[in-house]
C-alpha cells in the first residue's frame, strides 16, 4: 500500500509537461517544490526542462516499451497493425506525454484515425514549402500574441479611471428620408482562447454545440496472424463523425505548432467545409499559404477574416497580408497596405514603418 | 487480452510487480514500470547527457536490459534502484567518451529509499520558520521565497536577479542544512 503511494508520488509526464506550457507561476512552484521530494524527479524535471524537450515526444520509446514490451513476439508478425499504430502516433503530433493518455488508449485497443492522418489533398501535397528561415515562425506569432494581450491589459488597466466628459446637449433629429441608407456591418471582438499559445476565437460561446464533421476510421487490434494478409482498406472503413470543434481545432493547432503546415491546411480546410466563414481557420490556413508558398491563397484567406463579425484578427490578417503581397512581388501593393498599418498606430506599426523605409 | 492484466498490474506497487515478474516473467509487469519510470529516466538521462537523442538511446538501453537485471538483483526499493542504474549508465557512457564525471555524484546502485521522500512536508513548516534564520543569507532568501512564499525557481531568479542553477542550488543546499539543524533539535525525528 505504502509502495503504492511512494509510485503514485512519482512526477507525472502531465506534470512535465505542464511545467514547459504553463505560464502562471504558481502552477509551477507546485512542480518544483513535488520535484524537490525527490532527487530523481528533480533531476527528471532539470533535464526535461534544460533541454526544452517537453515537446518532444516519447513515441518510439512507448511503442517499443509500453506497447510492445508483452507482444514482442506478436510484434514481428504485425505489419499493418505496426504500420497504423505508427502513423496514428505520428500524428499525435502534439502528443503531450500524460499518463493518463497513454492508460486510456492501453485499455482501449481501438484507434482512431481521423482522414487527414493519412490523406492529404494532392493539392496540398503539391505545394513546396518555403526555407524554413522565410516562413512565418510559430514563435514570432506566439511572441506578437503575448506582446499584444500585454499591450491590451495595460490599456484595460489605465482606462479604468472614469473620465469626465461634458454632455452634449440633446439635438433632434431631423428625418433622413431623403439620403441614402447605409447599412453598417455588425462587429465585435469575440471571446478568446489560447490554444498551443495561439490566439483563437472561442466558438463555442457563438455556435450551438460546434462540431466539425470528418471521415475517421476505427482499427480495432487487428491480430498478428491476420495482420500480414489484410490491408487497411479491407479491415476498415470510414465513417463519417462529428467531432467537437474545440477537440478538433485544438489538435489541428498542435500540429501547425509543429511546422506541419500541409497537415495543418488539410484539417482547416475540413473547418471551412463546415463553416466556411470560420475566422479561425481562415486565419491559420493563410498562415499555412504563407508558408507553403501560396502567397495569393494566403491573401484570400487573411481577406476572409475580415469579412467575418469578428474582428479579432483584422490587424494580423491586414499584416500577414501585406507580407504576402511583398513575398508575392506585389510591391505596390504591399507599400499600401504596410503605409496604412504604418499610420493606424497599431501594434505592427512601427515593423510597418520599418518595411516602408526599405521599399 | 493483455490490456486486462495490465489494468491490473497498474494497481500494484513496484515491489509487487517486480515479484510478480521474478515468478512469471510476465512482461506486462515491465510495461508497467516503464510507464512510471520512463519519463523519469529519459528525463534524467537529458540532464546529464544534455543530448536528446543520446538520451533516448540510453532509456531505451536502459529498459532493455531491464528484465536481466531484475531477475538477477535483489531490488527492494525501485524508484531508487533505477534511478542509481540510470546516473550509472549516463556515467558510463560518460567513460567511454572520456568526459569527467565530477558532474555525476553517487553511483554505487542503491536500493533504499530516497532519504529527500521522507523530509519537507508542510506541517513542518512551523518548525522551520524558526531554523531558516539560521541558514546563510542566500540560501535563507530563497528558501523563504520558495517554500514561505510560494514562489517559483524563474519568480526568484527574476527577484534576485541570480541565475537558474544558483537559485537550484540555494534551495537544495538550504534544504539539506535546514534538515540537519531540524535533526539536531529534534524536530524532524
Amino acid at each position: 500500500m505504502n509502495s503504492n503511494k511512494q509510485h503514485s508520488s512519482n512526477l507525472s509526464r502531465e506534470q512535465i509537461h505542464q511545467y514547459s506550457s504553463t505560464r502562471d507561476e504558481q502552477v509551477k512552484h507546485e512542480i518544483e517544490k513535488h520535484a524537490l521530494e525527490n532527487d530523481f524527479d528533480a533531476d527528471a524535471l532539470e533535464g526535461w526542462n534544460a533541454l526544452s524537450a517537453a515537446g518532444y515526444s516519447m513515441k518510439k520509446l512507448d511503442t517499443k516499451f509500453s506497447k510492445n514490451y508483452s507482444s514482442l513476439l506478436w510484434s514481428i508478425a504485425l505489419i499493418v497493425p505496426v504500420l497504423i499504430i505508427g502513423i496514428f502516433l505520428t500524428n499525435q503530433a502534439s502528443e503531450k506525454p500524460i499518463q493518463g493518455k497513454i492508460e486510456k488508449e492501453q485499455v482501449n485497443t481501438s484507434i482512431k484515425v481521423e482522414e487527414t492522418d493519412l490523406i492529404i489533398p494532392t493539392e496540398i501535397e503539391a505545394f513546396v514549402e518555403l526555407p524554413k528561415k522565410e516562413q512565418i515562425a510559430i514563435k514570432t506569432i506566439i511572441n506578437d500574441f503575448n506582446e499584444q494581450k500585454n499591450e491590451l491589459n495595460e490599456t484595460n488597466s489605465q482606462s479604468n479611471t472614469p473620465v469626465n466628459v461634458d454632455r452634449l446637449p440633446i439635438s433632434q433629429i431631423e428625418p433622413t428620408d431623403s439620403k441614402p441608407t447605409t447599412i453598417a456591418k455588425e462587429t465585435s471582438f469575440g471571446k478568446e482562447i489560447y490554444l498551443h499559445d495561439m490566439k483563437l476565437l472561442d466558438y463555442r460561446a457563438y455556435r450551438s454545440k460546434p462540431a466539425i464533421e470528418t471521415k475517421q476510421m476505427i482499427l480495432t487490434g487487428t491480430p498478428a496472424n491476420i495482420g500480414e494478409t489484410t490491408t487497411i482498406e479491407e479491415a476498415t472503413e470510414w465513417k463519417n463523425v462529428d467531432i467537437p470543434y474545440i477537440e478538433y481545432i485544438d489538435k489541428t493547432m498542435e500540429i501547425f505548432s509543429k511546422g506541419n503546415n500541409k497537415k495543418a491546411l488539410a484539417r482547416f480546410q475540413i473547418i471551412l467545409d463546415t463553416y466556411p466563414d470560420d475566422v479561425n481557420a481562415n486565419f491559420y490556413a493563410g498562415l499555412c499559404y504563407y508558408n507553403l508558398k501560396e502567397f495569393s491563397s494566403a491573401i484570400t484567406s487573411f481577406a476572409k477574416c475580415n469579412d467575418t463579425k469578428f474582428t479579432n484578427f483584422n490587424e494580423e490578417a491586414e499584416w500577414y497580408t501585406a507580407k504576402s503581397y511583398l513575398a508575392n512581388g506585389q510591391k505596390a501593393e504591399a507599400k499600401t497596405l504596410f503605409t496604412q498599418i504604418m499610420n493606424s498606430n497599431g501594434y505592427y506599426a512601427s515593423q510597418a514603418k520599418k518595411i516602408v523605409s526599405t521599399l | 487480452m493483455f490490456s486486462f492484466k495490465r489494468k491490473a498490474y497498474r494497481q500494484k506497487s513496484d515491489e509487487e510487480l517486480i515479484l510478480i515478474y521474478k515468478n512469471e516473467q510476465h512482461s506486462e509487469c515491465l510495461a508497467v514500470l516503464y510507464e512510471r519510470y520512463g519519463h523519469l529516466v529519459m528525463g534524467a538521462c537529458m540532464k546529464y547527457l544534455k543530448n536528446v537523442v543520446e538520451s533516448e538511446d540510453l532509456t531505451s538501453q536502459i529498459f532493455e536490459l531491464l528484465p536481466a537485471k531484475i531477475l538477477k538483483h535483489e531490488i527492494t526499493y525501485f524508484k531508487s534502484w533505477i534511478y542509481m542504474v540510470t546516473k550509472n549508465e549516463c556515467f558510463m557512457l560518460f567513460r567511454k567518451k572520456g568526459i569527467s564525471t565530477s558532474s555525476i555524484d553517487g553511483f554505487e546502485p542503491s536500493d533504499e529509499p530516497a532519504n529527500d521522500d521522507l523530509i519537507l512536508k508542510e506541517q513542518k513548516l512551523t518548525a522551520l520558520e524558526e531554523v531558516i534564520p539560521l541558514l546563510k543569507d542566500e540560501q535563507r532568501i530563497c528558501i523563504e521565497l520558495f517554500y514561505l512564499k510560494e514562489k517559483s525557481y524563474q519568480q526568484i531568479c527574476d527577484e534576485l536577479k541570480l541565475s537558474m542553477m544558483q537559485v537550484k542550488s540555494a534551495i537544495q543546499n538550504g534544504k539539506r542544512n535546514l534538515k540537519i539543524r531540524l535533526e539536531e533539535r529534534n524536530e524532524f525525528k
